[in-house]
C-alpha cells in the first residue's frame, strides 16, 4: 500500500505502463503452460491442421485483445470490471466481476497444478507435489502484492527470457523437421479446425489481464497497437512451437506425447555438443514462463475481487486468494482429470473473456451514440 | 483496510515465506553422481522362459567413465587404453516385461538405476523378428530416457554387444553409439534413433528402420538396416544398398560411391563419390493408382580410374554424367522393387501421398479398415519413375 496509492482519487489510477511494458505484459502472460500441450491438443483435434488452428486461435485472441484495447482507449481511466459497473449497472458489473475472478482463480489453480504435474514427473520426481505448487503460487502472490507499476516492470524484464530460448529451442529442432509432416496444412475438415481453434483461443484467455492494465497505461489513446503486438507475438510463439513439434514428430507420434513441446526440447541438440541436455535450459525458461502468467492470472482475480467488494487496493487480497487457490490446485485426482477440467474450465470461461469485453463496447458505443454518455462529439470508436 | 488484518496478512506472508525457504531448497531429490548406476546402453533378448525378456546392462562404473561429449573420439586423453573391463560392468536379468527385469536388475546393484546417460538400445534379432512394441512402453514412458538413444538390431544376441570390448576405445557403449553418430555425419546412414524410430512407427504411410549392427568381442561392424513393418524385424537392407535410400531421403550429406564402366571402354571403370545431393518427391494418383516420380540431383568427384580412358575434356566427363545418372537410377529403382517385395516402404512415399494427396489417401484408408494396412497393400503396386541429375564437378589431384 503505497502512500501515492493512498492519496490517489477515484477517477485518477496510476499512470504508469508505458507502450513496450503493455506489449511485454500480453506476451508474457499469455506464453504459459499451455506451450507444453498445445501441439498434442490441437493435432488430437485437427490433425495436421494443428499449426493452422493455433494461427487461428492467436487471431481471434488478438480480435478479443482489440475490443478490450478499444474499451481501454474510450474509457482511459476505468479497468474492465469499473467499466462493467458503469456501463452495466452496479449489480451486474459486481455480478460479472465475481464471475470473471472465479473463472480465472481456477485458471490460476490449475496452472500451477499443471507446472507441479511437470516437475513431478520430469524433473524433481521425490520432491513433493504440494510443496512445487506452493512455492510457484507464493512466489505469484507475493508480486502480485506489488502495485500495477512493478506488475508492467517484471513483465517487461522477463520476455526476452521467455522468448528468445524459445525460438532458439524451435530453430534447433527444425535441423530434423521433415516438411511433409505439416501436410495438409488444414488438416481433416473444417469441424476439427474450429474445434481445436477454439481450444487454442481458451488456453490463450490471458490476454484479458490487458482489462486490469489499460487504465494505467501512460498513452491510452495508442493502445490498440502494442496490445495487438504483444497478443501477435504470443501466437507466433504458440504457432511456432506447434508447427515445428508436428514437422518434428509427425501427427501420430505428437498425439501420444504428453508434453511434446518438453520433447521436443530433449530431441534438441546444440551443434558442437556444447548442452548436452537442452531440456534443462528448456525448463528454465518455461518456469520463468509459467511464473509471468500465473503472476496475472492472480492479478487479475486480486484486482476483479477488490473491485466486485467495493475496495480500491488489490493488494491484501493477493494472499487472502493463496489458500484458495492452493487447494483448487490439488483438488483434482489424476493427470487426466486435471487435463479434462483444464479444457473445460478453460473453454466455459471464454464467453466471459470474449464476449463480456465486446458488450461493454458495445453498450458503450450505443451510449455514445444515443448521447447519453455525456461526451457527445467524441471520435469513434 | 484495517491495520491489524493488515499485519495478520504479514505475518502469515513471512511464515510462508520462512517455510518456503526450508522447503523450495530441492533437498528430496538430491542424489550424487557417484550414488547412480548410469547405465550406458541395454540390450534386450528373449528370456529363457517364454515370454520373458533378458535385459542385459552396461553400467559404468562412477569416476571411470567420461560421460558427455568430452568423451568423444574413442577415449580421449592420455592412458586411455587401459582396458576396456575397467569403465563398466555388465549384469543381466530376466523378467516377464521390462519393468519386471529392470526390477530384477536393480536387486544386484548397490546404486539407482538411471537412464539419463542411456546412448545405445540394442535388440537380439531373435526378439526384433517377434516384434519390439512390448518392449518400447517402458522406454517411452521414462523421462529419463533421451529420444537420440541409438536403437539398434544386433545379429547375435544383444547381450553379447553389451560384452563388446572395443580394443581403442574406453567405453564400450559409446563406441557404438559413436560409429552411428559419425556414420550419420559422414553420410553414411539415416538418423534413425529411437526419437526416429518410434515417430515412425507411428505412420500409417511409412516402415521403420534401425541400424543392424554385428558385435562382439572385440569387433563392431555396421552390416545394414533393419525393416520393421509393425515394428517386427522383416529383412535387412545391406550397407550397399543404404545409399540408394539416401538419396531418396535426403539428408545434408552422402558418401555415395557410384562405379560405372568408362563410357566406350569396355572393362574399365570409374569410380564417383557424393559430395552433395537432394532429392524431389512428386506423388501423383491417376486412375485410382499412386505413381511416384522421384529426382534425384548429385553433384559427384571423380575418386578413382582404373584403365586409359582420358577425362581432361568437357564432353568426356558429360558422356560419364550420362553413365552415372543411368547407375544411380538403377540402384534407386531396385531398392524399391525389393522393399516393394517386401511390403515395407522405408522411403515415406507413403507420407507424401497422405500430405499431398489427402482424398486418395482417405479412400485407402477406408477401404482397407486403416491407412497403415491400406498402404501396405497397396505399396507393392506403387509405380514410379526415377530421374537422376549427376554432375561429376572435379577429378582430384590428376588432370586426365
Amino acid at each position: 500500500m503505497t502512500p501515492a496509492g493512498r492519496a490517489e482519487g477515484p477517477a485518477r489510477p496510476l499512470k504508469v505502463i508505458t507502450d513496450v511494458q503493455v506489449a511485454a505484459i500480453l506476451a508474457s502472460s499469455i506464453i504459459g503452460v499451455g506451450i507444453l500441450t498445445l501441439p498434442r491438443v490441437t493435432t488430437e483435434r485437427a490433425d495436421t491442421g494443428g499449426p493452422l488452428a493455433t494461427a487461428l486461435g492467436s487471431l481471434l485472441t488478438m480480435g478479443a485483445t482489440a475490443l478490450l484495447a478499444l474499451l481501454g482507449r474510450r474509457h482511459p481511466d476505468e479497468n474492465v470490471f469499473q467499466l462493467g459497473e458503469t456501463l452495466f449497472g452496479r449489480a451486474v458489473g459486481k455480478a460479472m466481476a465475481l464471475l470473471v475472478v472465479a473463472f480465472f482463480i481456477e485458471l490460476t489453480a490449475l496452472a500451477s497444478r499443471e507446472f507441479g504435474e511437470v516437475v513431478v514427473t520430469d524433473v524433481l520426481p521425490r520432491t513433493p507435489l504440494e510443496v512445487t505448487i506452493l512455492a510457484m503460487l507464493l512466489l505469484a502472490a507475493s508480486a502480485a502484492r506489488n502495485d500495477v507499476a512493478v506488475f508492467g516492470r517484471i513483465h517487461e524484464f522477463y520476455l526476452p527470457f521467455i522468448v528468445f530460448p524459445a525460438l532458439a529451442i524451435v530453430a534447433l529442432a527444425l535441423k530434423t523437421a521433415r516438411l511433409i509432416n505439416l501436410e495438409p496444412f488444414w488438416g481433416q475438415g473444417a469441424a476439427g479446425l474450429a474445434r481445436a481453434t477454439v481450444l487454442v483461443a481458451a488456453l490463450l484467455q490471458t490476454f484479458f489481464v490487458l482489462g486490469t492494465v489499460a487504465n494505467h497505461t501512460l498513452h491510452p489513446e495508442r493502445l490498440l497497437r502494442p496490445a495487438l503486438l504483444g497478443t501477435a507475438l504470443a501466437g507466433f510463439v504458440y504457432t511456432a512451437a506447434a508447427a515445428t513439434a508436428l514437422a518434428l514428430f509427425g501427427r501420430g507420434e505428437v498425439v501420444g506425447l504428453l508434453w511434446p513441446t518438453l520433447e521436443m526440447a530433449k530431441a534438441a541438440t546444440v551443434p558442437g555438443g556444447i548442452i548436452e541436455r537442452f531440456d534443462a535450459l528448456f525448463l528454465t525458461v518455461w518456469v520463468t514462463a509459467v511464473f509471468t502468467s500465473l503472476y496475472s492470472t492472480y492479478f487479475v482475480s486480486a484486482t476483479g475481487l477488490a473491485q466486485a467488494l467495493g475496495l480500491r487496493e488489490h493488494k491484501p487480497f493477493a494472499l487472502l486468494l493463496l489458500p484458495v487457490v492452493y487447494l483448487l490446485a490439488l483438488l483434482p485426482g489424476d493427470i487426466q482429470t486435471l487435463y479434462q477440467t483444464i479444457f473445460r474450465v478453460a473453454e466455459a470461461s471464454l464467453p466471459l473473456t470474449f464476449l463480456w469485453p465486446g458488450a461493454l463496447l458495445v453498450r458503450s458505443l450505443l451510449a455514445a451514440y444515443r448521447g447519453t454518455d455525456g461526451r457527445r462529439g467524441e471520435r469513434w470508436p | 483496510m484495517s491495520l491489524a488484518l493488515r499485519r495478520a496478512a504479514r505475518a502469515v506472508a513471512a511464515a510462508l515465506a520462512l517455510a518456503s525457504a526450508a522447503l523450495v531448497t530441492g533437498c528430496w531429490d538430491r542424489l550424487e553422481i557417484e550414488d547412480r548406476a548410469a547405465v550406458l546402453a541395454v540390450g534386450l533378448d528373449p528370456g529363457a522362459r517364454p515370454g520373458y525378456v533378458r535385459l542385459t546392462a552396461q553400467i559404468g562404473i562412477p569416476g571411470r567413465v567420461p560421460l558427455g561429449p568430452a568423451a568423444g573420439g574413442g577415449g580421449g586423453g592420455g592412458g586411455a587404453t587401459t582396458g576396456t573391463r575397467q569403465t563398466v560392468f555388465v549384469t543381466s536379468a530376466e523378467g516377464a516385461t521390462v519393468a519386471d527385469a529392470f526390477e530384477g536388475l536393480q536387486a544386484q546393484l548397490n546404486d539407482q538405476i538411471w537412464l539419463g546417460q542411456l546412448h545405445v538400445l540394442a535388440v537380439g534379432e531373435a526378439l526384433a523378428r517377434r516384434g519390439l512394441a512390448p518392449y518400447m512402453d517402458y522406454f517411452r514412458r521414462s523421462p529419463e530416457v533421451r529420444r537420440t538413444v541409438w536403437l539398434i538390431v544386433t545379429r547375435d544376441a544383444a547381450a553379447s554387444a553389451m560384452e563388446l570390448a572395443p580394443s581403442f576405445a574406453r567405453v564400450p557403449a559409446l563406441f557404438l553409439s559413436e560409429m552411428m553418430d559419425h556414420a550419420v555425419a559422414m553420410g553414411r546412414l539415416p538418423v534413425v534413433t529411437l526419437g526416429a524410430f518410434w515417430n515412425t512407427a507411428a505412420m500409417d504411410g511409412q516402415t521403420p528402420i534401425v541400424p543392424y549392427v554385428r558385435a562382439e568381442g572385440e569387433h563392431a561392424s555396421l552390416l545394414g538396416l533393419a525393416v520393421l513393418p509393425g515394428q517386427c524385424m522383416r529383412a535387412v537392407v545391406p550397407m550397399d544398398e543404404v545409399p540408394a535410400l539416401l538419396d531418396v531421403i535426403g539428408g545434408s550429406r552422402s558418401a555415395e560411391v557410384v562405379t560405372i564402366p568408362a563410357p566406350g571402354r569396355p572393362g574399365e571403370r570409374l569410380d564417383l563419390r557424393a559430395v552433395d545431393h537432394s532429392a524431389r518427391l512428386v506423388p501423383s494418383v491417376a486412375g485410382g493408382r499412386p505413381h511416384m516420380e522421384i529426382f534425384v540431383r548429385m553433384e559427384v568427384n571423380l575418386v578413382q580410374k582404373v584403365g586409359t580412358h582420358l577425362f581432361d575434356r568437357p564432353d568426356q566427363l558429360l558422356a560419364a554424367d550420362r553413365a552415372a545418372e543411368a547407375a544411380v537410377e538403377g540402384e534407386i529403382g531396385s531398392l524399391i522393387r525389393k522393399t516393394q517385395s517386401w511390403q515395407a516402404d522405408i522411403f515415406g512415399f507413403g507420407e507424401e501421398f497422405r500430405g499431398k494427396e489427402p482424398a486418395y489417401w482417405h479412400e485407402l484408408a477406408q477401404a482397407a479398415g486403416g491407412a497403415q494396412a491400406g498402404w501396405r497393400d497397396a505399396y507393392p503396386s506403387l509405380s514410379f519413375t526415377v530421374r537422376a541429375d549427376v554432375h561429376i564437378r572435379r577429378t582430384g589431384t590428376e588432370d586426365r
